[in-house]
């Protein structure tokens, strides 16, 4: 068990700076995801962690101990890869144990390391069997096996659940969540699934062309989003998001563009800036409402309904631009209405449209 | 029992049966027939044609060999009257036209006879003008009623030759013997028949029974089809062991004529000395010139009591016939397959109705196999019938452009040859070969691999332009690579010896000593051998996940660790394969070794598959030939097998 620490860490591959300037602490025990579409960085970073990538710039410490040149066998991570890397020559029991044969432990103690790690994962039927014949479930707890039995300081998981299908993905999140439960080992976890992330974080990490967007607990981004990335990543379905201006004619505070118009609410009123500003408004589809009559917000011609039971996602498009809302279930709605939506002021964002960032908030 | 070792036995019992009735009526009606056509020959030829009458009008059904073998010498006694004249030449006559039985020159088994004939007809025209030259030297007509044409000649002379037989039937073991100048025949042969069909029922019941299906109807087939031919050997092999007896008897009853005419001719000791040295002799071997002499010696000191007569010069006699005994009998053996067929279709259609299974089967997916029809077709024409011709080959003897069936001789003949020592033979071939194939694979595969590596790795620039240049040794024809190392190797202007004179070395003469001549051999072929086991193993290279490397760096493998973990287990797959290919090709790489060091020294650095070439185009020997193709088959077929069984190559790394 171990703390992480990045300083400045940049990957650079010639010119192409694919990774830049992340700083990030992580705490002993702490189950970090980084979270990003693909392209951001977030696996070179992981694979920088494991020591598979050098590192360009910048210093890595587990422990506070600097560990950039230090081999991936010395640095006691243990990985686990999106393809699950299965050795397909070896047996579960095989696979399982080869880092702790390649350390030369004795085999009573590695024994006894196979089967726990293969009680815990649900692995004691299938020691004798190759990956081949395993199915891709299978195979993922036999990748996670051979991470576990080597008992290391910081467990690496790239995608790990990439390959599967969404209902074992649901399954095995569960799974892998309960392992850290367990185990406590500190976890650097990559995934583009803001779900994921959400879901198994302590503490999320979005990143954005290299660059860190936004740490935090999961619910701290979803609540506060630092930018109009963050706003747009985490979240299911994402964040609307409409290009507006501060009202000059208006009495009240008020921002308003392409169809939308709304009372800005108080904390925002503060660092509005200037009339005629061009800021972001960004609304989650579960902060809007089917109103009965005109209010904050917008009449939108819905385009699409996806009934899902619990609710209604009702997509459609306002002068060019896309929204989603989250009706209720009983709404009457029908595919080419004209529907009012209203937004609920207290849980909208503004952002600004050049730098992308949220605009400050005060009191509460 | 199962229902298929019920219908394996009566497939066996009938077949077994009918093999026995084919090799009785075979002994009766057909075997003997050849030899007593010779034995005819033989004694119209030596006058005996009044003692040939008697026995025939004699003859009730028993052989007229045995016969004619018995009644021979109680009248060799009283042969004053057969045929000595002059100059000691043992006067006979064998008139190709006149014979007891026509002779054809275009029949293998008349053709000796024929030419003997042929032989004999200018001996007696010969005589006979020397006759008319020396009238003074006649003397009576001995057979006047075989003279031949023009009637008018009256003196006849003839040398006679003593060929195959004498020898052969000394060394005859097995099924007849001579007692007392009769033949006994031993008649045992039809209980090895019948043991070795009762043998492959038991064996059947212990092997095949267990089995089911395809395996079961597999296994039967192969071992009705075994039995059948081993019982056709074994009828084989008893026929010809008492036709052997019968030579041994008729060379018998001949040395005693020829002595009996000896003493005859010269009755008082130093004419005969004086006569001896002037007899004709052809023996065509050992065996038979030293059986002659023994008899002639020995009955002439019965005769003379003092008088030894030199053993060298002793040969006088002599029938004029080849007694076959070699020879088979094709009829047999074709009826042999006929029956080996029946019995197995009575297993296969009794015990499985497989037969019908199978139509079934050929009628449900007949667009398949229409579609395979051409390929099917090309394999049978080019590859099934050839094989099988060879291996059809090597059961016989090529003479006078015509096939005999030998059995297993060549095979015997290969096989016994113990001088181990001796380059020329089969086990130093034998072991050249493996030391050949073994040095060469692990060169191709260790030199193969270690370029791939390279190739393989990532941080190589220029990769197509080194995969190309190390690809041309393989592009090139390997006769032209053979012929530029052979140039190399030149001991005058080779480069390789001008280059260690530059160097200041005594230049090599690579191909007087085995190993040097050995070395080219090797260098060439390993430069020719290694791209394709650098292609295979980069493909399998390129084919293991890279992310499996990045795992085992993580498991904490070095370098070293990750090539024996990873590597080399998932590179087994594709190269065991390789391997085994190449080891086949290796095993008869016919060209590097024909013309690089062409064997040199004296054959040594031949290898098993240009020794059969030398066999069949250099010696003529194309059964024997033939037999060595399918010794090395069976051998390569073997060492596939075994390799295929200790690395589980068909298994493959991923189950």
């Amino acid at each position: 068990m171990a703390s992480l620490e990045l300083e400045g860490v940049f990957k650079r591959f010639g010119d192409n700076t694919v990774v830049r300037d992340v700083h990030l602490e992580i705490e002993d025990g702490d189950f970090v995801v980084l979270v990003g579409p693909s392209g951001c960085g977030k696996s070179t970073t992981l694979r920088m962690i494991a020591g598979l990538e050098e590192i360009s710039e910048g210093t890595l410490k587990i422990d506070g101990k600097v560990v950039n040149k230090l081999s991936p066998r010395d640095r006691d991570v243990a990985m686990v890869f999106q393809s699950y890397a299965l050795y397909p020559h070896m047996t579960v029991r095989e696979n399982i144990s080869f880092g702790l044969k390649l350390r030369k432990m004795p085999q009573a103690e590695i024994d006894a390391r196979v089967s726990d790690a293969a009680a815990i994962l649900g692995l004691e039927d299938l020691l004798d069997r190759k990956p081949r014949a395993m199915s891709g479930g299978q195979r993922q707890r036999v990748a996670m096996g051979r991470a576990i039995v080597r008992q290391p300081a910081v467990f690496l998981f790239d995608e790990p659940l990439s390959n599967l299908d969404a209902k074992l993905r649901v399954q095995m999140r569960a799974e892998i969540a309960k392992l850290h439960r367990r185990l406590g080992t500190t976890t650097v976890y990559v995934t583009h699934d803001q779900v994921e992330a959400m879901t198994l974080a302590k503490h999320i990490v979005v990143m954005h062309e290299g660059v860190v967007q936004q740490v935090g607990a999961p619910l701290e981004l979803y609540r506060d989003p630092a930018n109009v990335f963050v706003g747009g990543f985490i979240g299911s379905p994402s964040m609307n998001f409409f290009d507006v201006k501060v009202d000059p004619e208006a009495d009240k505070p008020t921002v308003q563009g392409a169809g939308v118009r709304v009372t800005v609410p108080d904390r925002y009123i503060e660092g509005l800036g200037d009339k005629g500003r061009n800021l972001v408004l960004g609304v989650r589809p579960e902060h809007m409402y089917e109103a009965k009559e005109p209010c904050d917000g917008f009449v939108g011609e819905v385009e699409v309904l996806e009934p899902l039971g619990a609710d209604v996602h009702a997509l459609g498009k306002l002068q060019g631009q896309d929204f989603t809302a989250r009706l209720e279930p009983e709404t009457q709605v029908k595919v080419g209405d004209h529907v009012q939506i209203g937004i609920e002021l207290d849980s909208l964002y503004l952002f600004d449209k050049e730098t992308g960032l949220a605009l400050p908030v005060s009191g509460s | 029992m199962q229902p298929g070792s019920k219908y394996f036995a009566a497939g066996a019992v009938l077949a077994t049966l009918g093999l026995l009735a084919v090799a009785h009526f075979d002994h009766e009606g057909r075997a003997w027939e050849l030899q007593q056509r010779h034995l005819e020959v033989t004694a119209r030829a030596l006058g005996f044609a009044q003692l040939m009458e008697e026995v025939r009008e004699d003859e009730a059904g028993e052989g007229l060999a045995q016969r004619f073998a018995e009644a021979l010498p109680s009248s060799v006694r009283s042969v004053d009257e057969a045929l000595i004249v002059k100059k000691a030449r043992l006067l006979a006559h064998s008139d190709p036209e006149r014979g007891g039985t026509r002779l054809s020159r275009d029949s293998v088994a008349d053709k000796g006879l024929y030419d003997v004939g042929v032989a004999l007809a200018g001996d007696v025209k010969k005589n006979v003008e020397e006759r008319e030259r020396s009238p003074e030297l006649g003397a009576k007509n001995a057979f006047p009623e075989i003279e031949p044409k023009p009637a008018k000649q009256q003196l006849v002379a003839g040398k006679l030759v003593l060929a195959v037989p004498v020898k052969d039937g000394l060394r005859y073991r097995g099924a007849a013997r001579v007692v007392g100048g009769k033949i006994e025949v031993r008649r045992i042969f039809p209980l090895r028949i019948a043991l070795i069909g009762l043998a492959c029922v038991v064996l059947f019941l212990l092997l095949g029974g267990r089995l089911k299906g395809t395996a079961q109807v597999l296994v039967g087939s192969v071992l009705m089809a075994t039995m059948v031919l081993g019982q056709a050997f074994a009828y084989q092999d008893w026929s010809r062991s008492a036709r052997r007896a019968h030579a041994e008897s008729l060379a018998q009853t001949y040395g005693e004529l020829s002595q009996a005419g000896l003493l005859h001719l010269a009755p008082n000791a130093e004419a005969r000395a004086e006569l001896v040295p002037q007899l004709l002799v052809r023996p065509t071997g050992i065996a038979a010139k030293d059986l002659v002499a023994i008899e002639t010696a020995s009955v002439a000191a019965q005769h003379e009591g003092a008088t030894r007569i030199d053993a060298q010069a002793a040969a006088v006699f002599v029938p004029n016939s080849f007694l076959n005994a070699s020879g088979g009998s094709k009829g047999l053996t074709l009826w042999a397959i006929a029956f080996a067929i029946l019995g197995i279709a009575i297993f296969l259609l009794g015990a499985f109705g497989q037969l019908g299974r199978a139509g079934m089967s050929l009628w449900d997916h007949r667009s398949a196999y229409k579609y395979m029809s051409p390929a099917l077709v090309g394999m049978l024409v080019l590859v099934f019938v050839p094989v099988l011709y060879g291996i059809a080959l090597g059961f016989q003897k090529r003479a006078y452009n015509e096939y005999n069936f030998v059995g297993l001789d060549n095979f015997v003949k290969i096989l016994s040859d113990t001088e181990f020592s001796d380059p020329q033979g089969f086990y130093f071939t034998l072991g050249v070969t493996l030391l050949w194939t073994v040095s060469n694979v692990v060169l191709h595969v260790s030199i193969g691999l270690f370029f791939a590596l390279l190739l393989n790795d990532t941080l190589l620039k220029a990769k197509g332009i080194f995969r190309v240049l190390l690809i041309v040794p393989w592009a090139v024809p390997n006769y032209i690579t053979a012929l530029v190392w052979k140039g190399m190797f030149h001991k005058q202007f080779g480069a390789i010896n001008l280059a260690l004179q530059g160097l200041g070395f005594e230049p090599i003469a690579w191909f007087q000593s085995f190993w040097t001549s050995f070395f080219t051999n090797l260098a060439t072929n390993t430069w020719l051998g290694f791209p394709f086991m650098m292609v295979v193993s980069l493909g399998a290279l390129q084919s293991i996940p890279g992310d499996l490397y990045e795992a085992a760096i993580v498991d904490g493998a070095t370098r070293w660790q990750r090539f024996k973990k990873i590597t080399v287990p998932l590179l087994m797959p594709a190269l065991v394969p390789a391997v085994m290919v190449g080891t086949v090709w290796t095993f008869n790489m016919f060209n590097i070794i024909y013309l690089v060091s062409g064997g040199a020294p004296d054959g040594a650095t031949e290898i098993l598959i240009t020794d059969a070439f030398k066999w069949a185009f250099e010696r003529d020997r194309y059964g024997y030939a033939a037999a060595y193709s399918t010794v090395i088959f069976v051998i390569l077929i073997l060492l596939t097998t075994l390799t295929n069984r200790i690395t589980g190559a068909t298994k493959g790394a991923f189950e």
